[in-house]
C-alpha cells in the first residue's frame, strides 16, 4: 500500500511546492505519535513502520503482537468501515512497554503490550465506573475483538 | 467537583488551625519555610484512609495527559488529603521540597496529580493483592497505602509494591517486579484508574 506508485507520485508533487512543500512533507512522513489523524497519511502500513522504525527496543514478541493489531485495523478498513478507525497515539514507557492509546470525552483506552508473554486491554471511564474494561490477551488472543473494543469506546 | 473542593478548602482551615501542633513539638524539621501546621511534631500515624479521600503526587505534567504511560511503581510518594473531619493539607502543599539538601523552596518544573481512593478493605486500609503464576508458581503482588508522616510533611504517604514479601524498590525492580509483566500491568492500571479523572479530560475529543 505504501508504496504504490500513485502514493509515492502524489507525495512527490505535494513536496515540490515552493510554499508548502517541507509542511507537506513533515504532514507526510508519519513520524509523530498521532494516527489516522491527517488523511494523507492513513494508510496503515506507514503507520505500522513508523512505529516499528521509532521505537528500537522493541522485542520480537511486540512486534509480532503489534502486526496482529494492524492487522485487524486493517481488516476494519477493508472489510468492514474505514471510518471506525480513529484517532490513536502511541508511546513507549520506562517498563518497555508499548503503549497504544485514545483519549476521548468517554474516557482512556490503553493496548498495553508488554515485552513478553501477554498485551493487556483497558478501557478507564470518565464517568461510571461500571463501564471501567480491563483483559489481557495472549498470542492466540481474539485479536478482532481487541480492535473493536479499541475503536469502540 | 467544584462543590467538593469548596468544601474541602473551607475544612482544611478550619481543621489545620485545630490541628497545629504546640510550638516546639517538632523539633526535626530544619526547613523555615515548612508551614507550622505541615510540620509532624507529636502527632501520630493515622492508619486508616477513607473512600474519597485523595492522595496528592507531585509528577512531571506528561503523567496527566495518560497515567498509565508515565507512572512510576518505585516512586509513589504521596500527601494524603486527610479525613472529611481531619484535613491534613492542600494539593499544592506537595510541590514543597521537604529535603535539606535540595536548595530550593518548590518544585516549579511538577504538577499535582490527584489520585482518589475508591474503596477500601474492612478495616479502612488501601491494599490490593494481585497473583501470577511464573515458571509454575504463584507470584504474590501487593499494592499497599500507608501514612508515613515525616517531619517536614505529617501527609507524607506511600504506596508500597512488595512482590512475594519483598519491597519493591529501584534496585531490585528489574529483578522482581520487571520480571512480572501481568502483576505490573494490573497494578499500573489500577493506579492510572484512579488517577484518571473527567475533568482533565473535558478538553479531549474523539
Amino acid at each position: 500500500m505504501k508504496y504504490s506508485f500513485d502514493y509515492i507520485a502524489f507525495k512527490s508533487n505535494l513536496s515540490q511546492s515552493e510554499l508548502f512543500g517541507e509542511r507537506y512533507e513533515e504532514l507526510l512522513d508519519g513520524s509523530n505519535n498521532l494516527a489516522f489523524t491527517n488523511p494523507l497519511t492513513d494508510d496503515i502500513t506507514d503507520i505500522l513502520n513508523s512505529i516499528l522504525i521509532k521505537y528500537s527496543l522493541l522485542t520480537e514478541f511486540q512486534m509480532e503482537m503489534l502486526n496482529k493489531i494492524f492487522n485487524e485495523f486493517n481488516n476494519i478498513r477493508i472489510n468492514i468501515d474505514p471510518n471506525r478507525l480513529k484517532t490513536f497515539q502511541h508511546s513507549f514507557t520506562s517498563d518497555n512497554e508499548l503503549l497504544l492509546y485514545r483519549i476521548n470525552q468517554r474516557g482512556l483506552i490503553n493496548i498495553i503490550i508488554n515485552p513478553e508473554d501477554c498485551i493487556a486491554f483497558s478501557f478507564i471511564p470518565n464517568a461510571d465506573e461500571n463501564n471501567k474494561k480491563f483483559y489481557f490477551l495472549y498470542q492466540d488472543g481474539d485479536f478482532e475483538k481487541l480492535a473493536y473494543d479499541f475503536f469502540s469506546n | 467537583m467544584v462543590i467538593s473542593r469548596s468544601w474541602h478548602t473551607i475544612f482544611s482551615r478550619i481543621n489545620r488551625r485545630s490541628q497545629t501542633p504546640e510550638d516546639g513539638t517538632q523539633p526535626k524539621c530544619n526547613l523555615g519555610y515548612i508551614p507550622v501546621e505541615l510540620r509532624t511534631g507529636r502527632r501520630q500515624v493515622i492508619d486508616y484512609f477513607e473512600v474519597g479521600e485523595c492522595l496528592y503526587h507531585r509528577c512531571k505534567p506528561e503523567v496527566l495527559e495518560n497515567p498509565y504511560a508515565s507512572v512510576s511503581l518505585t516512586e509513589l510518594s504521596h500527601n494524603r488529603g486527610g479525613l472529611k473531619r481531619q484535613i491534613l493539607c492542600e494539593p499544592d502543599d506537595v510541590l514543597l521540597s521537604i529535603r535539606e539538601d535540595e536548595n530550593f523552596q518548590k518544585y516549579k518544573d511538577r504538577v499535582v496529580c490527584i489520585l482518589h481512593i475508591k474503596d477500601l478493605n474492612q478495616n479502612n486500609k488501601y491494599r490490593k493483592e494481585y497473583q501470577q503464576e511464573k515458571n509454575g508458581q504463584t507470584q504474590v503482588g501487593v499494592l499497599e497505602l500507608f501514612h508515613e508522616p515525616v517531619p517536614c510533611m505529617y501527609p507524607h504517604s506511600v504506596l508500597r509494591v512488595t512482590i512475594n514479601g519483598e519491597i519493591v524498590t529501584y534496585e531490585n525492580h528489574a529483578k522482581t517486579l520487571g520480571k512480572l509483566q501481568q502483576i505490573r500491568t494490573l497494578m499500573k492500571n489500577e493506579i492510572a484508574s484512579m488517577i484518571w479523572r473527567s475533568e482533565l479530560s473535558q478538553s479531549y475529543s474523539s
